[in-house]
């Protein structure tokens, strides 16, 4: 079997799919669209499994070149050359998978959500161009064909986030989705230029090469640079992956239609950041500064957007805050250097937060577009499908023992204290954004789904479960939200699944991540222990448990009341989280007006006084010429006579003289 | 003393002014075509009487010539201005100034 073309394949179809969506099928009924985009999805992900499941697993990385895209001729006689080229490693294999398989999903899923808008043939084209992008994203074998793909992603984010365009804050939320990645993207592009500087190539493979064969004190010299390099590539990561500072645009991005929220800002796009970090794991833990600033920024945005949770009342903010602050979780994990953890919570959080954002979506579907948990209640009566799934999603997500959310993020808890950039202090951060992840999950979960019903008579009459083409995704992927978390059992649980040692995942990363795991273990030996291990593994649960308890006797009898007197308890407190401790607004103040205040300036001087002037003032000069000149023109035939005689004196005169 | 034919080049100069000005300063377009003709004759006897003085034949087959196409245009001269007559019922070069710019 040619795997190589598989892979051509993989990608091709997608960007087919949007190709023949936007273009040829916009007449089409709307069950050839969504079968089509759908197919579009679904061979790729049966590819993908036969290219993972073979040569991938057996450890052979699998690359096929489709074109030279760049090929310089340097000045000093070398050639800088980037292929287009794709390869899958197990990385990029398991991203691979996710993608094309929450994917499919998500598209079936998406035929029935999008039934009753006009021009779906849009949506899947841009969801088919989605998938082609965050391809190119994760296949590509460099840095550059990484960064079409990085853009890509951006602009089919912003393109999905504005698809209802004719209500303004749509518009506006794509562009401000937009405008905050492209803040990142410059930090990518810096990181391209640098490596360029200091490798001379932007392949992967090339790249890691070279730096495993360099020598400390070429680190030493080129400190500066490797930091700027890491530091600039984090930046790329806050903007796609939503971390502080520039994680703003997450909670807007809510504007789009819901399986966009699952599919981009839950599943794919967003944890790109972390499929960045871990492609270029074996640099970055050569700066310690690097690492610490990551597992800085990851672990404060996970405990920051948590409580911006607790407090929210739109389903899908509830959910997109929750987004924010399990992203946080995997940069912390990376940046402890639990890069293998990362991943792990990546897929696991694929898997749960995408089945809680399609539930989200389909009580949205049944309530007709209301989002506001206050006016929800009891549905679980109406919709058990979608209930019960959303009840696994929440567990998984709180990290209930036995569900993916518990191995996986127990395992970065216990590597933010242990790991080889670990502190207990990054431990504290992400212990306690766990407590808010608890607490906000069961609440929204209570409130939305049981206690007494608070919809309004009108909405409850029509109240039904959605059809299979809706539910059958849920039950799907609440069956991998709930076994997902099996490939990283903690190590001091290993032996009742049958592995002693390394678990599933860091096995199958291993290759992967061994350079980066030779210079970590090199310079910052781990410290942890199976006690602490179990002491860690038992507190989170049973701050998980507590928080949970609380939040059910909070909101289970008394409904959104019951948090009245604790925010009444907390005043001021309580109104700064509830306006999102007004981050936006310190945006708006310090960074937007000013900029506008610039742009007027320049507005005033440069276009309308230089460029204006210009266009203006030129016209206008032609214009006074040209009324002498016409005037000249009498039309009077003795005028001309004249004119025509004196010219003959003229030239008269001037032949004689 | 001034010979024959010398005097006839002084005249052809008096009279080519006499064209000129008339040409110039008429507003009849009908006197526009006199001026026109005196020009044309004032040319004729310039050639005839510069054939005279440097005894060549020359200047005299020329003034046939330009005895032909003054009277083709006088002809086609006068017919323009019959329908311009019809079409404005007037003759006045005034008054026809559709070229203003």
């Amino acid at each position: 079997m040619n795997h190589e073309l598989f892979l051509a394949i993989i990608v091709g179809l997608p960007l087919l799919g949007a190709i023949v969506n936007g273009f040829f099928l916009r007449k089409a009924p709307r069950g050839v669209i969504t079968a089509f985009a759908t197919a579009m999805i679904a061979i790729p992900f049966v590819l993908s499994l036969l290219v993972v499941t073979g040569p991938v697993a057996s450890g052979n990385a699998v690359s096929t070149v489709l074109f030279n895209w760049i090929s310089l001729q340097l000045a000093g006689g070398g050639v800088f050359d980037v292929p287009f080229a794709f390869s899958v490693d197990r990385l990029s294999g398991t991203l691979l998978l996710i993608i094309t398989g929450v994917g499919s999903l998500i598209h079936i899923y998406a035929g029935e959500y999008m039934h009753h808008e006009e021009g779906v043939y849009r949506f899947f084209a841009y969801l088919n161009l989605f998938v082609f992008s965050m391809l190119c994203l994760v296949l590509g074998s460099n840095m550059l064909v990484t960064f079409l793909g990085w853009e890509g992603v951006g602009v089919c984010s912003y393109l999905l986030i504005g698809y209802w365009y004719s209500d303004e804050a749509n518009a506006a939320a794509g562009m401000k989705a937009f405008i905050a990645n492209r803040v990142g993207d410059l930090g990518f592009l810096v990181a391209m230029f640098l490596a360029v500087v200091l490798f001379g190539t932007l392949d992967y493979t090339e790249i890691a090469r070279q730096v495993g064969g360099l020598s400390p004190e070429w680190f030493t010299q080129n400190q500066l640079l490797v930091t700027a390099m890491g530091l600039c590539l984090l930046l790329g990561v806050t903007g796609k992956s939503a971390q502080l500072p520039l994680y703003v645009w997450l909670p807007d991005a809510m504007a789009g239609p819901t399986p966009v929220s699952a599919l981009i800002h839950a599943a794919t796009m967003v944890t790109s950041g972390i499929y960045l970090m871990t492609r270029m794991s074996f640099l970055l833990v050569h700066s310690d500064t690097v690492m610490l600033t990551i597992a800085t920024v990851g672990g404060v945005t996970a405990l920051f957007a948590a409580t911006i949770g607790l407090v929210q009342n739109d389903i899908k903010k509830v959910l997109a805050y929750s987004t924010v602050s399990q992203l946080g979780f995997m940069v912390l994990a990376c940046g402890v250097g639990a890069f293998q953890y990362g991943v792990a919570h990546l897929m696991t959080h694929a898997f749960f937060k995408a089945l809680l954002f399609l539930g989200a979506g389909s009580v949205i579907h049944a309530m007709h577009h209301e989002q506001d948990i206050r006016k929800m209640g009891g549905l679980i009566k109406h919709l058990p499908i979608t209930g019960w799934t959303f009840v696994i999603g929440t567990l998984a997500i709180i990290g209930f023992p036995g569900l993916s959310g518990f191995f996986s993020k127990d395992e970065i808890l216990y590597y933010a204290w242990s790991g080889p950039f670990g502190h207990p202090a990054f431990w504290a951060l992400g212990a306690l954004a766990a407590a808010c992840t608890s607490f906000y999950m069961v609440r929204l979960t209570v409130l939305t789904f049981f206690g007494t019903s608070r919809v309004d008579a009108h909405t409850a009459e029509h109240l039904h479960e959605n059809p299979l083409a809706m539910t059958a995704p849920l039950m799907i992927l609440a069956v991998l939200a709930t076994v997902g978390g099996y490939v990283s059992v903690p190590h001091a649980l290993g032996h009742l699944f049958g592995h002693d040692g390394d678990n599933l995942i860091t096995q199958w990363l291993a290759p992967v991540l061994a350079q980066a795991k030779i210079t970590m273990d090199a310079a910052h030996p781990g410290h942890g222990s199976a006690a602490l291990e179990w002491g860690l593994m038992g507190t989170s649960t049973l701050i998980m448990l507590l928080m949970s308890g609380f939040a059910i006797s909070l909101y289970l009898r008394k409904g959104p009341e019951g948090g009245a007197s604790l925010a009444r308890a907390a005043g001021g407190l309580y109104t700064l989280v509830l306006d999102k401790w007004r981050i936006d607004e310190l945006y708006q103040t310090v960074i937007i007006v000013p900029l506008k205040k610039l742009g007027d300036v320049f507005f005033g001087a440069g276009d309308r006084a230089v460029i204006e002037g210009v266009v203006n003032e030129g016209p206008r000069g032609v214009y006074l010429v040209t009324t002498v000149l016409s005037d000249i023109q009498t039309g009077l035939l003795r005028n001309y006579l004249k004119a025509i005689f004196l010219g003959l004196l003229v030239l008269g005169a001037w032949i004689i003289w | 003393m001034l010979s024959m034919p010398e005097l006839g080049l002084y005249f052809s100069f008096l009279l080519f002014l006499v064209g000129l000005f008339t040409v110039m300063f008429r507003k009849n377009i009908l006197f526009m075509m006199l001026g026109v003709e005196i020009l044309l004759n004032a040319a004729n006897l310039a050639f005839v009487s510069a054939s005279k003085i440097t005894g060549t034949i020359d200047g005299q087959v020329v003034m046939f010539f330009v005895m032909a196409v003054a009277a083709c245009e006088a002809a086609i001269g006068l017919a323009m201005i019959i329908s311009l007559y019809r079409a404005k019922a007037s003759v006045e070069a005034d008054d026809l100034k559709l070229l203003r710019g």
